[in-house]
């Protein structure tokens, strides 16, 4: 069971930002997807959700093909942890994350005992249910995206797919979120997560993926991937790959004077 | 505190409570509407008005002025504000923008042009004349917002910014051919005027029911879009993630409520404020979720619009104000002060 | 003598038989509406000002019961109840005077509001000169005041033949004399082929605006210093509008009307007079020639 996008190639306007990505997201890991900005993180996630149409190669959920899947269907079986936090005034929390039943309710379905269930196992999953009450204007950042994780959860999703969900985050909720990813993955679900913290993603996932100008440039185990020459290529920045725990630990060398 | 009627799915009875409050509201503010008028008549005789009228015997002055000029009107006046109400939810849901009102996208500025255009040409166009006010107005108003639909189209997409750039661009030019007629022909232009200030001095059964059977699918499709309107509120990114079909709710959404407002705006001029000011206070008084939102703006437009035109009627009687005039004098305080309230 | 005035009386009596309006009567309206009468209306409502002038010239005054607000002649109908306009008419109150007949002007719409309500209701009202004549016909058959419509059309068309006669025999010079007549400062004005235009002509007038400009332009400021009237009409006088400050206009100081002094401020009765094709056409001819040519009339 897995996402598998092959020989992906899509943009925006004249330009390519994805510019041939073959890249598989199983169910069961961590996915971490690093590389520097406008490498083309955010446009796969779009690619997967179907926002950003393909413009050649091959993207298919479980085997079937990405344009035979009908958007409600898709979003049953996949879900966006979206990049910005900005929730709409004037709901509460535990109506913000019944949103993510929407696809199984559809548009002029009523909810079921099957719905309500998902949102209370979502709140509570995501430690939510104290704020389900409050306003989404009254929350703290991490808080929203704790609520942001809880409504993608409520969706049931076989696959999550997070847009750097730590942006802004203090170290506290970095660690919630990639402990809240493990125990997703150990129920079967593939997440893939873009990260800007090469420390976060090479502690917190089970493969890498660096995209470099929309090619995936280096794919497997944090520390196969996250070598000196690599990073120090794709980002254009000198560093210093220690290893700790098992773990590769990078150090960007600092200009000394 | 743990109150089960505003869990959002456990609710098979979403919050009843606010909405029957509201329904009775109304039908009070009906009631009193329908009791004052220029004549006065006593309850009893009101009462024998609307049986009459209910059994189709309408006899004498009282039962033509309880059942003919005042029901009517009354009942007009709780359509249109209803349907304003609706459709500035409606947009402002749709394109997640406060300002947003169901005049956005052209439907007053057509109709006023509608209007205007017959009011000027009856005279020397007779099948304009035979076509009449309400028919040409709701006709403009419609093919404004076409105009502009396609106008802002880009493929299959609507993009929400060109739609309200197009509907300001349309909407000022409309506005000065309609001014342009008004200077042109002065003897029609105190007719031009208060239409576009919006009355409903011409309420009759006839006119009525058209727009009732306009209004009726329009408020039932847009009710039907709550859920939708409240996924959409994440952004139109986020709600397509969550698999709503953005462009054919939007689409759809801008059709039923254009079809309101068309019908409103054609027996009832324009009136300002409400599909604005409405919407906004019902969701700061009972919050943002469409569910409850829609249901209550429709009822609380309805019964602001009774009011407002009670006022129209009474305060300088047996002249009338503008009822546009009113929702704007005494819709723009109200609100602000809710508005006030709500922050501290 | 007695005699002469005898048969006269009996003239007229048998003149009244044979021109009594027969009920049921059915008319036909401006609008295309049928009006069928059972017999002669005797609780009128009138919504247009020239209407009800033109009922009490009938003789009819008893017999309205609700005017519009504007109607203020003759003075007496200003205490009977006031309904609004045409355009915005108390409805409740008009159904409440229970009226047989409302009379009323055929573009604001009303005919076919009350015509709904299931009253009796004429749509149409005299917009010329000759309209005019016409209606006061048309108004003595269903007021069953034929005869007294034929005396007030003899009456009127006298006033006005007697003008005529007078202007005829003016000096060339002075049979047409130019006239701005303004309705407001902005400036409005009326063509030759509008109504006060026609009275204009009878009274040995012409108003500046050319025919081609219409009935009632807005004109150019410049247009009224180029054509240089002998004679001002300030029709905007009871709304604000007076002579100083139209004399002081940019270019009007050298105007022959300014130097002659015949920079005219009507008044609200006269503004009225010329404003309504009515009973008071004549009158409204006679006060133009007045004006028009002081010291001949």
């Amino acid at each position: 069971m897995s996402v598998v996008a092959r020989a992906v190639r899509a943009g925006y306007g004249d330009g390519d930002v994805l510019r041939g990505v073959d890249l598989e997201l199983r169910s069961g890991e961590v996915l971490g997807v690093i590389g520097p900005n406008g490498a083309g993180k955010s446009s796969l996630v779009r690619v997967f959700t179907r926002l950003l149409p393909l413009r050649e190669g091959h993207v298919e959920v479980d085997g079937v093909p990405l344009a035979r899947i009908a958007r409600r269907s898709l979003a049953r079986q996949v879900a966006v942890v979206p990049q910005s936090a900005e929730l709409p005034s004037g709901f509460r929390v535990e109506e913000l994350v019944a949103m993510g039943r929407a696809p199984h309710i559809g548009l002029l379905g009523a909810p079921t005992a099957a719905d309500a269930e998902a949102v209370e196992a979502a709140l509570r999953e995501t430690d939510t249910e104290r704020l389900r009450r409050r306003a989404a204007s009254e929350l703290s950042g991490g808080e929203r995206q704790r609520v942001l994780l809880a409504r993608a959860l409520a969706q049931r999703p076989r696959y999550l797919l997070l847009d750097e969900p730590t942006n802004h985050l203090d170290l506290r909720y970095q660690l919630e979120v990639l402990a809240f990813l493990r125990r997703e993955v150990a129920r079967g679900v593939g997440a893939m997560v873009v990260l800007h913290d090469l420390n976060l993603a090479a502690g917190g996932c089970d493969r890498l993926a660096v995209l470099d100008r929309g090619r995936v440039a280096a794919l497997g185990a944090p520390s196969d991937v996250l070598t000196a020459p690599l990073v120090s290529k794709v980002y254009g920045a000198e560093v210093e790959i220690h290893t700790l725990d098992a773990r590769p630990l990078v150090v960007p060398r600092l200009p000394r004077g | 505190m743990d109150r089960a009627d505003v869990r959002p799915l456990a609710g098979r009875r979403p919050a009843p409570a606010p909405l029957v409050v509201s329904v009775l509201a109304l039908a009070a503010v009906m009631a009193l509407a329908i009791s004052v008028g220029s004549v006065p008549v006593p309850p009893a005789a009101l009462m024998g008005g609307l049986v009459d009228g209910l059994r189709g015997h309408v006899h004498g002055t009282v039962d033509v002025i309880v059942w003919q000029l005042r029901l009517p009107r009354v009942v007009l006046a709780a359509l249109v504000g209803a349907a304003l109400s609706l459709a500035g939810a409606a947009f402002q849901g749709v394109f997640r923008n406060p300002l947003a009102d169901p005049y956005l996208l052209g439907a007053a500025s057509g109709a006023g042009f509608g209007a205007a255009a017959v009011l000027v040409f009856a005279g020397a166009v007779p099948w304009l004349a035979r076509l009449g006010v309400p028919v040409a107005a709701f006709a403009c108003a419609m093919a404004t917002v076409a105009a502009v639909t396609l106008v802002a189209r880009q493929g299959s997409h609507l993009p929400s910014v060109s739609l309200i750039l197009s509907g300001v661009v349309v909407g000022s030019s409309l506005t000065a051919a309609t001014s342009f007629l008004m200077l042109a022909s002065r003897d029609r232009a105190a007719g031009i005027l208060s239409w576009l200030l919006g009355s409903f001095a011409y309420a009759s059964w006839g006119r009525l029911l058209p727009v009732a059977a306009l209004l009726l699918p329009a408020a039932l499709a847009i009710l039907a879009a709550a859920r939708a309107l409240d996924v959409m509120q994440l952004g139109e990114e986020s709600a397509a993630q969550l698999g709503v079909p953005i462009e054919a709710v939007k689409l759809g959404l801008l059709v039923a409520a254009t079809l309101a407002t068309a019908a409103a705006v054609s027996v009832a001029g324009v009136i300002g404020f409400v599909g604005l000011v409405v919407p906004h206070a019902v969701r700061l008084a009972f919050g943002a979720p469409h569910r409850r939102l829609l249901p209550l703006a429709a009822v609380w437009g309805a019964l602001f619009m009774v009011l407002a035109d009670l006022a129209a009627r009474t305060v300088v009687a047996p002249a009338e104000v503008p009822v546009g005039v009113i929702t704007a004098l005494v819709g723009g305080p109200f609100f602000l002060a809710l508005l006030r309230k709500q922050r501290t | 003598m007695v005699k002469r005035a005898v048969f006269l009386a009996v003239l007229l009596l048998a003149l009244q038989v044979a021109l009594a309006t027969g009920y049921p009567l059915t008319v036909t309206d401006e609008v295309g509406g049928t009006l069928t009468l059972q017999h002669a209306p005797q609780r009128i409502v009138s919504m247009i000002p020239s209407d009800t002038e033109t009922v009490c010239a009938l003789g009819a005054c008893d017999r309205l019961v609700g005017v519009d607000t504007l109607s203020d002649w003759p003075p007496g109908v200003k205490a009977l109840p006031q309904l609004g306009n045409a355009n915005q008419p108390d409805l409740e109150a008009l159904v409440a005077l229970k009226p047989d007949l409302v009379l009323t002007d055929e573009y604001s719409g009303l005919a076919a509001r009350v015509r709904a309500l299931g009253l009796p209701v004429y749509a149409g009202t005299p917009q010329t000169f000759d309209q005019a004549l016409t209606f006061f016909g048309t108004l003595g058959r269903l007021l069953d005041r034929d005869t007294q419509a034929s005396v007030l059309k003899g009456r009127v068309q006298g006033q006005v033949a007697a003008v005529a006669a007078r202007v005829a025999a003016l000096p060339a010079a002075q049979r047409h004399v130019s006239v701005f007549v303004e309705l407001d400062p902005t400036p409005y004005s009326v063509g030759p082929g509008s109504y006060l235009g026609t009275l204009l002509d009878r009274a040995g007038g012409r108003s500046i605006v050319p025919a081609s400009m219409g009935q009632y332009p807005q004109v150019d400021p410049e247009l009224v210093v180029e054509k240089d009237p002998q004679v001002v009409l300030l029709m905007d006088a009871p709304y604000g509008e007076t002579v100083a400050k139209a004399e002081a206009r940019p270019g009007w100081s050298g105007l022959r009307a300014v130097e002659d002094g015949r920079v005219i401020a009507l008044d609200q009765q006269q503004v009225d007079m010329l404003s309504r094709a009515g009973p008071r056409m004549g009158d409204a001819v006679v006060l133009l020639a007045k004006l028009l040519h002081p010291g001949r009339f």
